[in-house]
């Protein structure tokens, strides 16, 4: 099946899970509010990679369509997707827990800090997909990570500049949970602006 | 660095995809080195200078 089919067979579970979150929202009570969230964000995520891969001009696409199937990008999903699929398991189950009160400190602490055992394997399948591409398209990706990160890592100095200034005041937490999705976000942006360059 | 890469596979009769597969590199690897966006490595240099039957000098040029 190719990006695009796929792409739509993604769309349309993204409407599915839009119709379960309207559903909740207009028959309170019918699942619980922090489901019907999960699946308001579903709907919302989905829509949006499924729009945008309609907008992306076709050379885009092509080379989009030259990753998913390449060798890389298919042994790339294979070992990554374990990976996400662990790091959702241990987000929802780790809250979960920690809502139902953990006095010790060092358990809260294990069972916390969960997640970071499926990012982690979600950051060893992406170090084996940059090794195994070729070199052309490895500098791709090194270049956009690494612009990608002295950007957000520029955003977070000014950030902290401003809040150190009461300018802003953003929570502790919020700012540090963000720092991975921003560098995710910023790469998948700045990749864009590298490939069009190298055209 | 101006090459002759794609007039030799356009001799040779063979879409980029094809090139790309025998060179094992991928597609928009072969079109940035045509475009001469991309400097190939030594290694995929002499790749590409023996799947032709030619020397390096014969394909890449750096003036």
């Amino acid at each position: 099946m190719n990006l695009q089919r796929r792409c739509h067979w993604f769309g349309l579970f993204a409407l599915a899970c839009g119709a379960v979150a309207l559903a909740a929202w207009l028959r309170p009570g019918w699942i619980s509010e922090s489901l019907a969230g999960v699946f308001l964000g579903m709907a919302v995520s989905g829509g949006v990679i499924w729009l945008l891969m309609q907008l992306m001009p076709r050379w885009w696409r092509d080379m989009v369509e030259d990753d998913f199937s390449s060798p890389a990008g298919r042994a790339y999903r294979r070992e990554m997707l374990p990976g996400m699929a662990l790091y959702v398991i241990a987000v929802f189950g780790s809250s979960w827990l920690i809502k139902r009160g953990i006095d010790s400190i060092a358990l809260r602490a294990c069972i916390a800090a969960l997640p970071g055992l499926g990012l982690t394997w979600v950051t060893v399948a992406m170090v084996r997909y940059v090794r195994r591409v070729d070199e052309f398209v490895r500098r791709i990706e090194l270049e956009s990570i690494g612009i990608a990160a002295l950007i957000v890592g520029q955003a977070y100095l000014v950030g902290g500049l401003l809040q150190l200034a009461r300018v802003i005041a953003v929570p502790a937490e919020a700012a540090m949970i963000w720092v991975f999705p921003l560098l995710c976000l910023c790469y998948g942006v700045v990749k864009f602006f590298v490939r069009r360059h190298y055209r | 660095m101006n090459n002759r890469l794609r007039e030799l596979r356009e001799r040779e009769g063979w879409s980029q995809g094809q090139l790309a597969e025998q060179l094992e590199v991928s597609r928009q690897t072969v079109n940035a080195l045509e475009t001469g966006k991309y400097d190939p490595s030594l290694p995929l240099a002499f790749r590409i200078a023996r799947l032709f039957g030619l020397s390096i000098e014969d394909i890449f040029d750096d003036e």
